[in-house]
């Protein structure tokens, strides 16, 4: 019976200790639970900025002038209370970046267009001014004369500062084109003025719609315009689409286009409108931004970390480094890699076997390391060290290539802002 | 309880000193099987129409008081036919030979070379047709070997017949099984698919595994050992059974077993028959499994005997493939039933794992005395399969993958509730202008296996006996795929990335259909010729063997796919491999035995290892593996206790390996050279009886498993095979431990006959210095020598009870199961993961509490 008991409890001492997960779950735990850590993403409601109040409740955006830096922390410090140090939340907010001015002041001096009498000249007019052979001027009319005194007569009353826009035809090397001119009075002559179109800025091409156009969009061919029924939004993202099917992304375009205001009156307007991954759309003064945010012992704070991965382009800006700075002989036949960092553009990677870097480095984490370092002035010229006080890290991946590839990440601090930027090591590398 | 146990030792007190106050006499004696004449520990003796009787010992011996003028006795023995002694006053009845209940079982034992204790050589545990009856349960086959030393063990992803066991560290390929002594290892590759004979256990006659080289004189694989069963043959006796199971998760068999026993006319028939469904613990692991055997046996005359044998059972199984993170287990609504390979096609469940598969196998088995000193045994068999599992393929086929750690990809579609997306894909293929781009495949892995094994012996004196014989095979496999849903596209177009057809012989834009096949489409075949021969000496106490075989294997692929016709077939490839063993036993006395044994032997490269790169391209670097063993063993045997304790040393080298690599996203075939490992260990197993009604059974298993050597591994490039390029990897694996398997494992057993027809067991099974898997070529960088993540240790607990009633005038059985007691949640599979630690690694967990119960009905 003894030996039934001894037994017995040999194999209940056994089973007390029988839950092999326990540690590993107190380690799952920890990871999850205890520590309130997330990475989130927000984006912020009406009633967001109501809460936030002052211009941001007003307009339910950011500016510049009320910067989401400014409001941003607090608010998060309200929303997450209970999130612990290292979280992150990617805040999708509207900021409101203005007009544009050079926009406002073409839509004005269309306005006055419109506001301008026209004269055109008929073939009556150059019978009378004894061009009526062919009904037009050539190169032999003095125009300004014959113009000044042409409207002399024909606006007798005329009081100063009178504008009129006048055409007229005018024959050249067998062709005749219609010239459009601005000419105003001063009270005693009329002379040519010295009114121009706004200036545009050097990457927009002005554009405006022809009655094709127009055709090509369908309803508004109908009267060669649109209307407020026929709105320019609903048609101008597709038809740049077709019209102009090779342009580049960023590429702008002014659009001037005719739109029916009703009783009876045509005017002639514009806007901008940018090819932006691969849609046409109309410039928005108002957009949305995603900045994110760093929960730190000193609360939330707005985090400039710049992500990067390093493409073919850069490997080969680092060869070319190599080849100007260090030495040409570590350049590969095809120029495309070098043998001092182990840059490679082909392959598009840092090649980290032993003989493919330096024998100075002691290790390959070494060659990539003074590498990076080498390349991040080169690309970033005109880094800033610091946003509203916090380092700008750099973190950059990066194909690591042994037997077989490896992506890794390094990360690199900018201690002296640009231009002629520095750099810090700060950890790395790292298996991604 | 102890109030019961008192009272019935005492009543057995009782009985005894009623006996004694009567006149009596002593008999005694040893009772041994008749064909091998091993001793046979716990067979009963009885004073027939009494229930007065006594039980043998573990050393096969009894002595028994009988009251004076007792006529006869009874013994008997579980497969054994009754026997019936007349008695004659006090006497030593001396060695008593029961002889086999199944006609034809001892001239298979031969075959199959079933290690005799006392007298084979080799570490061996012998698991009884009783044993599995009452600890089975819900366990798969190979589990019932969890508590023998060694073996390694598990369930792995969970699904029907999925399961896996490791022997001294080493897989399934390196791992000999023999069923009546027929090898059943893939000719390929060596493995053993359990889900292949799903229902073997219902018509096993016993099981043995011998550990190290073992004793099988035909070549197998045997690093790790030997797994030897024996199938029922056909019964001596008339009668049947019938049983009914139930279990958890919806565990339901049947089966049935009829025998006519053996006519007059010398002819004699068994048929058994189950069936067994169930939706499996694993959520979506529902399966449905038939399993027949038939076996024909006729007694032509004294010298000749034919038993002929045919055995199956058809499958299919929902599966679980894909391995999971710790973490994302725990965080699952299923937990660690979690299963991420299913989802919801047209509102139905669909998994993407999927097996089904029919092997059948069938032999016919001569046995013929030659004359009194010389006898041949030969089978003819075959084994006809066909089968296969499901996969996903088409250019977006990871839309249905996870990552290989379980974590759902940048690609991977699965719905809000975390299933895959099917309808999605269905969509998407169905608007698709290139067909589908996305589809569901079958594997087909079908063969054919032909082969004749044959040995004679004859005895040369009286303590010499000489036996040789043949081994001949001829094998095909078909390998291909075929489409077996097109997911709402109305065809499939069978292209690589650069738009060429994967068919060189088929046009690239051909729409392909439910049942074609794309992919890859080679039969392998493989021919071999073994010849064995043995030499066995035995006098008095000692018994040793020397025994030596050559084998030629002859390796040809043909490929459909990637060659015009005429020049698709290979040359035939030739492998010579041999092996050599010696061993002797030497009984000290009646209780004390010593063992040795030793042997080399060298194995042709798998045939995967010859055609390196799934191509026609031969290897030529295929190196055979070569082994080396040595063992030592002491045994003890008394009436209470039995004990074994051995130790091993077995050094592997070359062993064929080879590994795929992403090289700038293009797939390369690496081939590992130089890859040597050393298994040595310890291993003890013991019985206690401490009463005729308790006993205890023990063992413990320490091994050291480590890779002793780096490698070289030499790669091609598959996705270009212009590529000329030469890359070499070094495989740092020197001083890794060898993973997939616990090295110590330990097991503690109690087993108590309540009432004469009560019993109840308690097993415990524990499980430590277990490291995750890891592909040893994967090692191929020179910062990380890491050990592979060690997993947390564990231990199981399972109770079974069995009671015997009447019912009516049939003799019934109920048994009872429980699995895992405790519920215990543990990690029996891992696959490594980058950083070597349990955040990284990804695999299964081994099944919570599980339970079933049968009634076995006999007449």
């Amino acid at each position: 019976m003894k030996k039934i008991l001894y037994i017995v409890s040999l194999f209940a001492l056994v089973f007390a200790s029988c839950d092999p997960m326990e540690d590993i779950y107190k380690d799952v735990d920890a990871l999850s639970n205890d520590n309130n850590i997330h990475s989130l993403e927000y984006t912020l409601t009406a009633d967001d900025y109501s809460n936030i109040g002052g211009d941001p409740a007003k307009y339910e955006s950011f500016s510049s002038s009320a910067p989401a830096t400014d409001f941003l922390p607090d608010f998060l410090d309200g929303k997450y209370p209970t999130l612990d140090v290292t979280s992150s939340i990617k805040v999708t907010y509207d900021f409101y970046r203005g007009g544009l001015s050079y926009l406002y002041d073409y839509n004005d001096y269309l306005e006055e267009l419109a506001a301008m009498d026209a004269y055109t000249l008929s073939d009556t007019d150059y019978d009378a001014l004894g061009y009526g052979k062919y009904d037009n001027f050539d190169y032999n009319v003095k125009i300004p004369t014959v113009l000044a005194d042409f409207l002399l007569n024909k606006y007798p009353d005329a009081v100063s500062g009178k504008e009129l826009v006048v055409s007229y035809n005018y024959y050249n090397s067998g062709v005749t084109s219609v010239i459009t001119q601005f000419w105003a009075f001063d009270g005693s002559v009329w002379a040519e003025s010295d009114k121009v179109a706004p200036e545009v800025p050097g990457d927009v091409t002005v554009y405006e719609l022809e009655d094709e156009d127009y055709d090509l969009m369908g309803a508004p061919g109908k009267y060669g315009n649109f209307s407020s029924s026929d709105a320019p939004e609903n048609y101008l993202s597709t038809f740049f689409g077709v019209k102009f099917p090779y342009a580049a992304e960023g590429d702008k375009f002014l659009v001037l286009y005719k739109y029916y205001a009703g009783g009876g009156v045509t005017e002639t307007r514009a806007k901008e409108y940018t090819l932006t991954d691969g849609v046409w759309g109309e410039y928005q003064s108002t957009i949305a931004k995603t900045d994110q945010y760093l929960k730190t012992a000193n609360g939330w704070l707005f985090d400039p970390t710049i992500l990067y991965t390093m493409v073919a382009d850069d490997y080969l800006l680092l060869v070319n480094y190599v080849k100007s700075d260090i030495g040409a002989g570590y350049l590969d036949s095809y120029g495309t890699a070098e043998s001092y960092y182990g840059a490679n553009s082909y392959y598009v990677e840092f090649n980290i076997k032993e003989g493919n870097y330096d024998a100075s480095f002691a290790t390959w984490q070494d060659a990539v390391k003074a590498g990076v370092k080498a390349f991040l002035p080169l690309k970033f010229p005109n880094a800033v060290a610091q946003v509203d006080g916090v380092d700008v890290n750099y973190v950059i991946s990066f194909g690591g290539y042994e037997s077989s590839m490896v992506y890794y990440t390094i990360t690199f601090k900018c201690s002296k802002s640009g231009p002629g930027s520095e750099f810090e090591f700060v950890e790395g590398p790292t298996v991604k | 309880m102890k109030k019961t146990v008192r009272s019935i030792l005492s009543m057995a007190a009782l009985m005894i000193l009623s006996v004694a106050a009567i006149a009596q006499t002593t008999v005694k004696g040893v009772v041994v099987d008749g064909s091998t004449n091993e001793t046979l520990p716990g067979a009963s003796i009885i004073i027939p129409g009494t229930a007065t009787g006594t039980v043998t010992g573990l050393d096969g011996t009894f002595v028994f008081e009988v009251p004076n003028g007792t006529k006869s006795l009874v013994v008997s023995f579980v497969g054994f036919l009754n026997k019936e002694l007349t008695l004659n006053g006090t006497q030593d009845l001396g060695t008593i030979k029961l002889e086999s209940d199944a006609v034809g079982l001892s001239e298979i034992s031969v075959l199959a070379s079933v290690a005799i204790d006392r007298q084979t050589p080799v570490a061996v545990s012998t698991i009884s047709p009783e044993l599995i009856a009452e600890k089975l349960g819900t366990q798969e086959f190979p589990e019932m070997l969890k508590s023998t030393p060694g073996v390694y063990a598990t369930k792995a992803g969970g699904g029907y017949g999925d399961s896996r066991i490791n022997l001294r560290g080493f897989e399934s390929n390196n791992i000999g099984v023999m069923i009546n002594g027929v090898p059943i290892n893939g000719m390929e590759n060596g493995k053993v698919y359990w889900s292949n004979w799903a229902g073997l256990s219902d018509v096993t006659r016993s099981q043995q595994v011998q550990r190290g080289l073992g004793a099988s004189k035909v070549a197998t694989p045997a690093v790790g050992g030997t797994i030897n069963i024996l199938t029922n043959s056909t019964d001596a006796k008339k009668g049947g059974s019938f049983s009914y199971g139930i279990g958890n998760n919806g565990m339901e068999k049947q089966s049935l077993t009829l025998s006519t026993g053996l006519l007059d006319n010398g002819w004699a028939v068994t048929f058994s028959g189950s069936r067994t469904k169930g939706d499996g613990w694993v959520k979506s692991t529902d399966y449905e499994g038939w399993s027949y055997f038939l076996s024909v046996g006729k007694q032509i005359n004294d010298a000749h005997r034919l038993t002929f044998t045919v055995f199956g059972a058809p499958q299919w199984h929902n599966q679980r493939y894909t391995r999971g993170t710790i973490e994302d287990y725990k965080n699952h609504k299923d937990g660690s039933r979690r299963n991420l390979d299913y989802g919801f096609k047209n509102g139905e469940r669909f998994n993407t794992a999927y097996n089904y598969y029919h092997k059948p196998q069938a032999s016919l088995n001569h046995y013929w005395q030659i004359n009194e000193k010389t006898t041949l045994s030969t089978s003819v068999y075959a084994s006809i399969s066909e089968g296969g599992g499901r996969s996903t393929d088409g250019k977006d086929k990871y839309w249905l993958r996870y990552d290989n750690n379980g974590k759902v990809g940048s690609s991977t579609r699965v719905t809000a509730d975390g299933y895959l997306d099917y309808d999605s894909v269905i969509a998407d293929n169905a608007a698709s202008l290139s067909g589908s781009r996305a589809i569901i495949t079958n594997s087909v892995n079908s063969h054919q296996w032909y082969g004749v094994l044959s040995n004679l012996s004859t005895e040369l004196n009286e303590n010499l006996k000489l036996s040789g014989g043949v081994d001949l095979r001829y094998y095909i496999g078909q390998h291909s795929t075929k489409i077996d849903d097109l997911l709402g596209g109305d065809y499939f177009v069978d292209v690589d990335n650069n738009g060429a057809s994967k068919n060189i012989n088929r046009a690239a834009n051909t729409k392909l259909k439910k049942g074609d096949k794309i992919y890859y489409d080679n039969p392998g075949e493989i021919m071999w010729g073994g010849l064995f021969s043995q030499l066995e000496y035995q006098k008095d106490a000692l018994s040793a063997f020397v025994s030596a075989s050559v084998t030629e294997s002859q390796y040809r692929r043909t490929d459909h796919f990637q060659y015009l016709p005429g020049n698709q077939k290979t040359a035939w490839q030739d492998f010579l491999g041999y092996s050599a063993k010696a061993g002797a036993n030497y009984n000290l006395d009646e209780k004390n035995n010593v063992f040795v044994n030793v042997g080399y032997f060298e194995k042709a490269p798998f045939f995967n290892s010859v055609f390196l790169n799934y191509a026609n391209d031969i290897n030529p670097d295929a190196e055979n593996e070569k082994v080396y063993s040595a063992e030592v063993g002491y045994g003890f045997r008394s009436n209470k206790l039995s004990v074994n304790i051995n130790g091993y040393y077995t050094k592997w080298m070359d062993k064929s390996i080879a590994t795929t690599t992403t090289i700038r996203n293009e797939d390369w075939r690496f081939n590992v050279l130089g890859l040597d490992a050393l298994h040595m260990g310890v291993e003890m197993d013991m019985k206690y009886q401490i009463t005729n009604e308790l006993s205890l059974t023990g063992m413990a298993s320490m091994g050291d498993w480590e890779w002793i050597s780096n490698g070289t591994a030499n790669g091609v490039n598959m996705d270009n095979k212009d590529d000329q390029t030469k890359e070499t990897l070094t495989i740092y694996s020197d001083g890794l431990k060898v993973g997939d398997a616990a090295q110590t494992t330990a097991a503690l057993g109690l087993d108590y006959q309540i009432l004469d027809d009560l019993k109840i067991g308690m097993n415990y099974n524990y499980y430590a210095n277990l490291y995750a898997y890891f592909n040893v070529a994967d090692r191929d960088n020179a910062n990380d020598l890491s050990q592979a993540w060690e997993m947390p240790d564990y231990g199981l607990f399972d109770l079974n009870v069995k009671y015997n009633f009447m019912l009516g005038s049939l003799k019934a059985t109920v048994y009872g199961n429980v699995q895992n007691v405790f519920n215990t949640e543990y990690f029996s599979d891992a696959t490594d993961g980058s950083a070597h630690d349990w955040k990284t690694s990804y695999g299964f967990y081994g099944f919570g509490r599980t339970a079933s119960m049968r009634l076995k009905i006999k007449f």
